[in-house]
């Protein structure tokens, strides 16, 4: 399997190659079976890349330890589950997986190719065989999992997968965010393919919104799943510590949601067409800088599973994406000016340009703070290392900002907003948002961020629910229909904007999770003998006993802990924290306990035993409000699913029958 | 076995990237024009409904509100008037 697996990738190599040269053939001669042609390769590139990993799959599920990789990730005490998700445990195998997705996302383009033919298509279908066939060509020359073992003999076992990764999250978060990554190539391949063909209509837009979206919803869940896995596995009590390898994630998701807001403002106003193609290009550009910073090993990082000596043909490709995309825009300079102009600051357009400035604002912040110890290395001689700290002063301020902006971009009326239309939309939720912050302070909450946050939620809370309320009275009004109904057809009718309100939902909720889980946590260190216990807020824990734990894949301790409420003695949760220690490579690692509630999560590790081997170092932390990160993230999910739905056929709509039939 | 398997494989793919070329019946062409103005008449049925909810729920004023629509009714009958040449 592993010689058809490399033959695969081989194909899969030559097919991109291929569909570049057909693409752009088509794309220059409008050659209708150039673009078939292109399209079918592009789909057969997709069959070779699925080919290709499910022969490394095979390997790890029959410990073919004739494979270099499959050897140094894997070995037979590990779970099923486990060894298919060591595919991506290190470099050779994420990049295969990653030019995969994109194959996938390759083939789905060419799919809507074939179906919608316009001028665009042939370019965007090389554009993305191009990006694929750049990850190809770094897979099969430089970071080939096929490769066999430099050894006289096949060795019995294997090296065994980091003890990290050996997480049910790491079955799903990487290939969500891969999916993310990749995704975005589309939209760059479209504009591409946009500036190419001159054909810089809103129709490619469009196209390249729904893409992005689609792109933006795996990122967004492929970044809080990862957050969710640093949560559960590393033991430190957080989910976001501005770690490069999150930050490389963070970036492009910053940039694509900076764009999905722009775009409606190109859309509706013709205004912004430089600034988009600008987004996109960034957000693909991040996307590929982000792996080469995580790849190369230019930055430090807890993450570093997966480096490798492949940074220079990274930065060669930015090199000649960045070009290209220079002179291209270079180029069509006069068809990307704006037909309007912005007529006053006070209107809805003005307000999404505000939002964009915030979300560059913490892209380039965040970027500086991943560059630095790399740029003080090199001018100063010494790696100055950049911590949460400098993060979150400087990005905290800007997120507020974005919160204060969530609520009056999508209220504010387009081209200039009367003092009536302010006065009506924002009155009752801004006393909503002051009464709320000033019921905080008068109630003790101490910080200032904390409060100011709190009551900008309150604030933008408001105005989507009294949006929400007018909608459906507006429905309710035109056909007498029930409130849940009407708010179905207000759904079904502007799905774009209702969508996009739960989106903005979903954020609030989990900037409450964010705040109070952050500003208000509660840590503490204390051991604990068998029978003893130790209060922490509002719960008592006892240490029942220690147990010892002895598995195939690795030995260790439990500490059984029985958590109380305080208040009343109410047995709350039985948590049973762990210490692991792998054999086959002799890593130690932490299993955190947790209690989840929608109030606080209880959330305790175990240290160890102290030096009488009696007593179990204990570690705690009560995160307030911390579910409402996931589940706010779920409702921004929700929200990005109702916005992707299909919309039924124009041509049923009553509008337009009834204008066509005046025409 | 694997090198029939890879053999098949590419004997697949090949066929795959192939097959327009060989394929006798005439490629459906590129119809740009037609795209154009659908995409056009999305749009302004689009931005026809949330004028429209914009009246209902306050956000525009009558008179605003009558230009606006007045205007994209004309836009709309036009781009109809050419689909239907089509």
């Amino acid at each position: 399997m592993i010689e058809l697996g490399h033959f695969a990738l081989f194909a899969a190599w030559l097919l991109a190659l291929y569909a570049v040269i057909a693409g752009v053939f088509a794309g220059i001669r409008r050659s209708s079976r150039g673009l078939e042609s292109a399209a079918y390769a592009s789909i057969g590139a997709c069959i070779a890349c699925t080919v290709s990993l499910a022969a490394l799959g095979y390997g790890f599920l029959t410990h073919d330890y004739s494979v270099q990789y499959v050897w140094q990730f894997s070995n037979r005490s590990m779970d099923w589950i486990y060894k298919l998700t060591a595919i991506w445990g290190g470099m050779d195998g994420s990049m295969l997986l990653w030019a995969f997705i994109l194959s996938i996302s390759g083939a789905l383009l060419a799919r809507q190719a074939l179906q919608y033919r316009i001028s665009v298509m042939p370019w965007a279908v090389a554009g993305v065989q191009q990006s694929l066939l750049f990850f190809l060509t770094v897979v099969l020359f430089l970071t080939n999992p096929f490769r066999y073992i430099k050894a006289p003999f096949i060795p019995p076992d294997g090296n065994g997968l980091n003890p990290l990764l050996q997480n049910p999250y790491m079955a799903v978060h990487p290939p969500l965010l891969y999916l993310g990554f990749t995704t975005m190539a589309v939209p760059f391949a479209f504009c591409i393919g946009a500036l190419l063909s001159g054909n810089l209509s809103n129709e490619w837009l469009r196209l390249t919104r729904r893409w992005t979206l689609v792109a933006w919803g795996f990122l967004t869940a492929g970044i809080v799943l990862g957050g969710h896995w640093a949560y559960l596995e590393l033991g430190w009590g957080g989910f976001w510590a501005w770690d490069p390898v999150e930050n490389a994630s963070f970036l492009p998701w910053l940039t694509a949601t900076a764009f999905l807001h722009s775009v409606m403002v190109q859309e509706r106003k013709n205004m912004l067409k430089f600034w988009n193609v600008l987004l996109i290009f960034t957000t693909y550009f991040l996307t590929v800088f982000g792996t080469f910073l995580t790849r190369s090993g230019v930055v430090q990082s807890v993450h570093a599973f997966a480096e490798s000596d492949v940074g220079w043909v990274f930065l060669l490709y930015l090199a000649l994406i960045s070009i290209a995309a220079v002179v291209l825009i270079y180029i069509r300079r006069a068809e990307l000016r704006s037909e309007r102009k912005l007529e006053s600051l006070l209107s809805r357009e003005a307000f999404f340009l505000f939002n964009n400035l915030a979300f560059i604002g913490i892209m380039f912040a965040t970027l500086w703070g991943v560059l630095f110890p790399v740029l003080s290395e090199k001018v100063f001689g010494e790696k100055q290392t950049v911590l949460a700290p400098y993060f979150n002063k400087v990005t905290v301020p800007l997120f507020l900002a974005l919160i204060a902006l969530m609520g009056v971009g999508p209220l504010i009326a387009w081209r200039k907003a009367s003092v009536r239309n302010l006065r009506e939309t924002f009155l009752l939720p801004l006393i909503a948002g002051v009464c709320a912050s000033a019921l905080l302070v008068w109630a003790g909450v101490p910080d200032f961020y904390p409060t100011l946050t709190y009551g900008l939620c309150v604030f933008v809370l408001f105005t989507i629910v009294g949006e929400f309320y007018r909608g459906m009275a507006v429905q309710r009004a035109a056909a007498r229909r029930s409130m849940a109904a009407s708010a179905a057809a207000l759904f079904r009718r502007h799905r774009t904007r209702y969508g996009g309100y739960l989106v903005h939902l979903g954020v609030l909720v989990a900037a409450v999770g964010i705040t109070a889980s952050m500003a208000h946590k509660v840590e503490q260190d204390f051991s604990l003998a068998v029978g003893e216990e130790y209060r922490v807020g509002r719960f008592v824990l006892s240490l029942k006993g220690l147990r010892p734990i002895e598995t195939a894949n690795f030995t260790g301790l439990a500490a059984d802990i029985e958590a109380r409420r305080a208040s009343d003695g109410t047995v709350v949760a039985l948590l049973a924290p762990e210490i692991r220690r792998y054999r086959r490579n002799d890593e130690s690692t932490t299993e955190v306990a947790l209690r989840m509630s929608l109030r606080e999560d209880l959330y305790l590790v175990l240290a160890g035993l102290d030096d009488s081997g009696q007593r179990a170092a204990l570690k705690v932390f009560i995160n307030p409000l911390q579910v409402w990160l996931w589940i706010g993230t779920i409702i921004m999910l929700v929200g990005t699913g109702v916005v992707l739905v299909p919309r039924r056929q124009e041509s049923e709509t009553p509008v337009a029958a009834a204008v066509e039939e005046r025409a | 076995m694997e090198f029939l398997a890879s053999s098949i494989l590419a004997l697949i793919l090949i066929i795959m990237a192939a097959r327009p070329y060989l394929s006798p019946a005439a490629s459906q062409s590129f119809n740009e024009e037609e795209s154009y103005l659908l995409e056009q008449k999305r749009q302004c049925l689009q931005v026809l409904r949330d004028l429209d909810l914009d009246h209902a729920t306050g956000k525009v004023v009558l008179e605003e509100y009558n230009r606006m629509r007045a205007r994209l009714e004309l836009d709309l009958a036009a781009i109809l008037k050419k689909l239907g040449r089509l």
